[in-house]
């Protein structure tokens, strides 16, 4: 065991789910712009330095642009610190709002307003994927793409509200750009992504709103941003993203590709385990790099979990942003699943960076910590 | 002096011939457990630590504040402090099943259950150790104060802190696969340590009470799960004095939350009469109402062979935590009911706790009070 303990390499990383690790175009970009003497200033300030940072930013902004193929006349783009800030910030922004609908997929930070807030209700998926709102509201909350199942699901065209907020940060760089766009993105008044689920640095999440939507910020102060989030910004991690993003658009085909390869691959040979299962919980596609396995009720789930670690093997469970202690998800409680088998289904997600050989090693170490 | 001078030498000797064990720990964000990490690791040990979350806020109506989110933030510091791995297993359906159902069960009865000694009995040294097996390691270490020797449970060498008395109950199968390092030590000593090498926690307070119920009041807590029957108080002489709000609110022994008013000595709950509802109180604290001399003890778990012990012998008992030891002659019953016979008459000797005998250091087992 000592000598697998060893191994922290990232070819046992498959919770790319939960975090992307950071890729190498971005690692370099980073490095060239931290050489010696280098200074990424505070982009607020007026002087030289200040400007340079602020147009990495502006940089930045241009490619976010250019990739939801939208302008700065209809939207406003801030950068938050988090998906979980950017939610809250949308959250506070619609509070005065009469009724409001959650999708069971939502951020937990939306799915406290279930027991909080008496305007609040939970739209459901149905088995096929579909977003079912029938009541009208004035906001819904919605995450097209579950944390846990990764299943694409579908219907936000026919989600009965004023307004729309869509959590992407599964989407982006999963699925087919144009496809984001025209069944998501579109539909959507307010978009918010992580940095750290598509190979950026962690500490941003861009948040696009339409200029028609009206808009406070939550954190005042210093008047950054076009006064719409006060606080010294995160430009290291603004210009990673700007990197990451032209990587997923320019490579995506290649991506996507190797993503289908590796997890046909890994479907194939999971077969081969008696007690690991593929699952897929809804009946609809789940994103290109992502699958669930389900352990046999008879092995235990936490059990499980820390053999494969002992192996350096990282794969997840439950929603990909909760701590570290399991709890079954409001989505797989409207589906009826029984909380001791959540307990045993798992998320494998593939990078960029794995081969076919991660994938073996994976298999042989989950045959391992089944069998022994 | 340096940290490491601190380690009492029976532990250096212990880990010298354990060295090449795997050792799970179980943390919990204490001050105690953390210590009990750094020890081991400090002595060239393989320590993985493991936190139990054994509450389910969600059916907590009240949850009191994230208290386990900080006492696994405080896992988090620790074990990357002293360098060591940690995981977390979700124990709390079991800790539901096992322990808080027969908590309430026990308070329905009218008894007072002691929740504590039951989860070192089903979840930590039960499922816990299932798992330890499960993952192959050797040896359980806990952050408790009591010591094992020759495979006996013994008290910890701190008396106040000594904390046999909630372990009288495991299956003493385990015990040669059970470490606890801080029962050769003084608590004061462990402080210093936690403060020497720097650990986060290492003023925290100490857990007092019932785990789950944390800083709330245990009557509004338990009445999350249980209605109370209003029925009347009576005193000695049968003569209502008050009302109560439920029978599984009180204890034997119980000063406060009577709302007796009126001149005299204050008053004591020393009897609860549960087919009739009624609570029996008494004036002063020494009141022969509260006091007995023998009780009888039943699903009695022995540490040690039954048989080698010898029922003619005087032993000593204690019926609550960090009671003073008292003098007694147990006659057996049967193999697991025993009357115990105290030298010194008893206050407040209360049914559905537990009494847990020893002779001299070495604790023999116990049994629930009936």
């Amino acid at each position: 065991m000592s000598e697998s303990k060893a191994n922290k390499s990232l070819s046992g990383y498959f919770d790319c789910m939960s975090t992307y690790p950071t890729l190498d175009c971005v690692k370099t970009h980073l490095r060239a712009l931290l050489g010696k003497d280098n200074l990424i200033a505070n982009s607020s300030s007026s002087h030289y330095f200040g400007r340079e940072a602020k147009s990495l930013i502006e940089e930045t902004t241009e490619v976010i642009l250019k990739y939801f193929n939208i302008s700065r006349e209809d939207y406003s783009i801030i950068y938050c610190s988090s998906a979980t800030e950017a939610a809250q910030t949308l959250k506070e922004n619609f509070s005065y709002l009469k009724t409001k609908g959650i999708s069971v997929s939502a951020h937990s930070c939306f799915m406290e307003l279930i027991n909080k807030d008496i305007s609040a209700s939970l739209i459901n998926i149905d088995v096929n994927g579909r977003f079912q709102s029938e009541k009208k509201n004035d906001v819904a909350y919605i995450n097209p793409i579950s944390h846990e199942t990764g299943n694409i699901f579908s219907g936000i065209n026919d989600v009965n509200s004023d307004k729309v907020v869509v959590d992407g940060s599964q989407l982006v760089g999963k699925i087919p750009r144009v496809e984001m766009l025209s069944n998501h993105f579109q539909y959507s008044d307010c978009f918010f992504f992580s940095g750290h689920k598509i190979g950026a640095l962690t500490g941003v999440a861009p948040l696009l709103i339409k200029k028609s939507v009206k808009f406070k910020p939550l954190l005042l102060g210093g008047g950054q941003q076009t006064q719409l989030r006060a606080g010294t910004v995160n430009t290291l991690a603004i210009i990673s993203l700007k990197t990451a993003l032209e990587y997923w658009h320019n490579s995506e085909a290649k991506i996507l590709n190797h993503n289908s390869e590796l997890k046909n691959y890994f479907c194939e040979k999971i077969l081969s385990i008696e007690n690991i299962n593929l699952v897929n919980l809804f009946n609809c596609d789940q994103i290109s790099n992502f699958t669930n396995i389900e352990v046999d009720e008879s092995i235990n789930g936490d059990v499980f979990l820390i053999k494969l670690d002992e192996y350096r093997i990282a794969i997840s469970r439950g929603s990909a942003c909760l701590s570290s202690s399991y709890k079954i998800t409001p989505l797989l409680k409207s589906i009826g699943l029984n909380p001791k088998r959540a307990k045993n289904i798992f998320r494998v997600s593939f990078g960029i960076f794995h081969s076919k050989a991660d994938v073996d090693h994976l298999v042989d170490v989950l045959k391992k910590c089944v069998t022994n | 002096m340096s940290i490491k001078k601190l380690i009492p030498p029976q532990l250096i000797n212990w880990a010298e011939k354990n060295k090449d064990k795997k050792i799970l720990l179980a943390i919990s964000g204490g001050v105690d457990s953390s210590v009990t990490g750094w020890i081991l690791k400090e002595l060239g040990m393989s320590v993985t630590a493991v936190f139990m979350k054994n509450w389910d806020e969600d059916k907590d109506p009240e949850p009191s504040k994230c208290s386990s989110a900080e006492d696994f933030s405080d896992v988090q510091s620790v074990c990357h402090k002293i360098g060591i791995d940690y995981h977390t297993v979700n124990l709390a359906s079991e800790y539901w099943d096992e322990v808080f159902a027969h908590f309430l069960n026990e308070l329905k009865a009218g008894r007072t259950p002691n929740p504590d000694i039951l989860c070192n009995k089903e979840i930590k040294f039960k499922h816990l150790f299932r798992l330890l097996n499960e993952l192959k390691f050797d040896v359980l270490a806990t952050g408790h104060y009591a010591r094992i020797e020759n495979s006996k449970l013994m008290k910890g060498v701190d008396e106040n802190k000594d904390q046999s008395y909630f372990l009288y109950d495991i299956n003493k199968q385990v015990l040669p696969r059970v470490t606890f390092p801080l029962g050769c030590m003084e608590k004061s000593t462990v402080r210093e340590i936690a403060n020497k090498v720097g650990l986060a926690n290492a003023n925290k307070k100490d857990s007092t009470g019932i785990c789950f119920i944390g800083e709330r009041k245990f009557t509004n807590f338990v009445s999350n799960y249980l209605k109370g029957k209003k029925g009347k108080i009576l005193d000695e002489n049968g003569l209502v004095v008050g009302e109560h709000s439920g029978l599984a609110f009180y204890t034997i022994g119980q000063r406060h939350g009577l709302k007796l008013g009126g001149a005299g000595e204050p008053w004591f709950v020393y009897h609860k009469d549960i087919t009739s509802n009624e609570l029996f109180v008494t004036r002063g604290t020494k009141s022969k109402y509260l006091f007995k001399q023998e009780l009888i003890a039943k699903n009695c778990n022995w540490l040690v062979d039954i048989e080698t012990i010898d029922f003619t012998k005087k032993y000593s008992a204690k019926i609550r935590y960090r009671q003073q030891d008292q003098a007694c002659e147990i006659t057996k019953i049967d193999n697991q009911s025993v009357r115990v016979l105290f030298e010194d008459p008893q206050r407040a000797i209360a049914p559905g706790q537990s009494v847990v005998f020893y002779d001299q250091n070495i604790c023999l087992g116990g049994g629930v009070i009936q």
